[in-house]
């Protein structure tokens, strides 16, 4: 009897532990969620190998294609993307860099000063940030997610991505063709419309940021 | 010793983090490559008119989808004006030939999400027209 007693409470005891269980896996999937949030990814998944090799598979579709139809344009076009890709390559080693270093910080330290800064000054950092960085845009998308990853604004990626336009190295070429008078105001422009574009990125885009303007 | 392996394993984050943008990222260089052995310069120049604010919009939208080095911007961009084109629509190809990526949306999708992309891209069309519709008034003012 006494057996019996120990079982029916063991099992009830268990059945409680279960409900506990069940309430506390509840919890860990809310804690999961707004960790999530918190890391700017709410209900991110992961991308499947085939997702993935969809747009590649596409290109190289339009490419046999049209090796068919016009095969010197096809060599011209594979002969321009090899140019493309060798000038990319260093870029993306300084891409590298950039991400190691990015990697090194700490996260909570960084989050926590994030949080504290206010968003203009962020907005300005990655202006001038975007401004100093060289080559294409889509070489700088694998630092700029790494960067929302650790709790960077939309808004502060879409300053980076714009102020890239302004081309430093580039400067003297396009004085000589379109004079100083041009490309002054052109660039003071950009720098002022660069913060404008991440203001107007984190009101569309951010609305749960983390940060407060 | 522990350092060395923590930092090897940062590394090693990093580069697997390139890595995977390395496939769609490329595919976009091979659609570049594409676009300017198909598409002729000077065919393109035959779109504009003489309306300021049309030629602005229409020269937005050519250098959003045509994407590559910014010197080539700048020289198409000193034959559209030889052969006539406003300094507006000049401007604004410049403008958006560098901040708008029409062929690269699939690498911005697919690492900072679609809404992102999206609002970025269309926002800096917009944008394009009104730097360029502020930077030529400004230099008619100055004189």
């Amino acid at each position: 009897m006494t057996d019996n007693k120990n079982n029916k409470s063991g099992q009830k005891g268990s059945m409680q532990d279960n409900g506990k269980n069940k309430m506390e896996k509840g919890n860990m999937d809310k804690n999961n969620k707004q960790e999530g949030m918190k890391k700017g990814n709410p209900g991110k998944k992961k991308k499947s190998l085939k997702e993935k090799l969809l747009f590649p598979a596409i290109v190289l579709g339009i490419y046999i294609i049209l090796a068919f139809i016009s095969p010197g344009n096809i060599l011209k076009a594979a002969g321009y993307s090899l140019q493309i890709l060798t000038s990319v390559l260093p870029i993306l080693v300084l891409v590298l860099v950039f991400m190691f270093l990015f990697n090194l910080i700490d996260e909570k330290k960084l989050k926590k000063v994030i949080e504290n800064s206010p968003r203009f000054l962020q907005y300005m950092v990655m202006t001038l940030f975007g401004t100093f960085s060289h080559g294409p845009i889509y070489a700088w998308y694998p630092l700029m997610k790494e960067f929302h990853d650790k709790g960077i604004s939309y808004g502060s990626l879409a300053s980076f991505l714009y102020a890239r336009g302004i081309k430093l190295t580039l400067l003297p070429m396009l004085v000589s063709y379109f004079g100083l008078k041009f490309t002054i105001i052109l660039t003071i422009y950009m720098l002022v419309f660069s913060y404008i574009q991440g203001i107007l990125v984190d009101m569309f885009v951010s609305k749960k940021s983390t940060t407060q303007l | 010793m522990k350092k060395q392996k923590s930092l090897k394993k940062v590394f090693m984050k990093s580069l697997k983090g390139l890595m995977n943008s390395i496939p769609t990222m490329f595919s976009v260089i091979f659609l570049i490559g594409l676009i300017k052995s198909f598409v002729s310069f000077d065919t393109l120049a035959t779109i504009f008119t003489q309306n300021s604010l049309v030629d602005t919009t229409m020269g937005a939208l050519i250098g959003s989808i045509l994407a590559g080095n910014s010197i080539n911007s700048y020289i198409i961009g000193n034959e559209m004006l030889t052969s006539g084109i406003s300094l507006f629509a000049v401007t604004a190809f410049l403008v958006s030939w560098v901040t708008v990526g029409f062929v690269q949306i699939p690498a911005e999708k697919e690492l900072l999400g679609t809404r992102f992309t999206a609002t970025r891209n269309a926002l800096s069309v917009v944008l394009a027209i009104a730097i360029s519709l502020l930077t030529v008034w400004t230099m008619e003012v100055i004189g």
